[in-house]
């Protein structure tokens, strides 16, 4: 099953934001997502810019636990 | 509608699972989004529900502090006008301004996106092309592991139901190599 290779693809990658969507949600496989680290679980049909306010909440969560090392120059 | 006036205004009001539309888009995984927002970039967030079951949701994403539990909703809704706050702008879509890491990497996100319906990955597969994604797709489980595998990706979508994923374990269930 799909939550399956989310928890294959965290054996890999701790880091990498994964988010679910599902054609048949269920409370039980809500839950399950998010215990096994999903980021976010969608029920389709699911609205796109609600899917794209999610990767790019994803994205910022990744960068805020690995934030770039400041250069002190910021073009100024 | 209560549920969305929490979402708009970065607070959040959860009253029970009943009142949450679990059909589409404005349910569990908006209310994640939610929070997670609310926790990110506001620092400030207010949850009130009747329903202790949402503590042990909550407690599996990260949230620490559930304010409070009520018996009925009038009584959560009656705390939950007085305890919130003034809605603060967050920033989300790719017209806004890019992220700091995303100036500093000079590079556009790379996602993956794993269904095996063809018009939900083409649908995907547009709109986020269209937003400076990178876009890749995998149709089962297989592929999805060998693109990982090969390519590093900033986020990975995926279907929860897949036909190579399911009873057989064709594919998942086997060591990587």
């Amino acid at each position: 099953m799909a939550l399956e290779l989310a928890s294959r693809i965290r054996a890999n990658d701790q880091d990498v934001p994964i988010i679910i969507m599902t054609g048949y949600p269920s409370m039980d496989s809500a839950i399950e997502a998010l215990r096994r680290r999903a980021d976010d679980y969608f029920v389709k049909p699911f609205n796109l810019k609600q899917m794209s306010k999610a990767v790019s909440a994803a994205l910022a969560r990744t960068a805020s636990r690995h934030p770039e090392p400041s250069t002190g120059d910021h073009g100024r | 509608m209560l549920f969305a006036s929490a979402v708009r205004s970065r607070s959040l009001l959860v009253l029970s699972l009943e009142k949450i539309d679990f059909v589409n888009s404005s349910g569990l995984g908006a209310l994640v989004s939610a929070v997670k927002d609310v926790r990110l970039s506001n620092g400030g967030w207010h949850c009130v529900t009747c329903r202790p079951m949402w503590t042990e949701i909550f407690t599996i994403i990260g949230l620490k502090r559930v304010f409070d539990t009520y018996a009925t909703e009038e009584e959560a809704v009656a705390s939950f006008a007085v305890r919130v706050e003034p809605a603060r702008p967050v920033q989300h879509s790719r017209s806004d301004p890019l992220t700091e890491r995303e100036c500093a990497m000079s590079l556009r996100p790379r996602l993956l996106i794993v269904d095996d319906e063809l018009l939900i990955r083409d649908l995907l597969y547009d709109f986020f092309k269209n937003q400076d994604y990178d876009i890749a797709v995998a149709e089962n489980g297989q592929r999805a592991l060998a693109q990982l595998e090969t390519g590093h990706f900033d986020t990975v979508i995926i279907d929860l139901k897949m036909p190579d994923m399911d009873g057989s374990g064709t594919g998942i269930a086997h060591p990587r190599k």
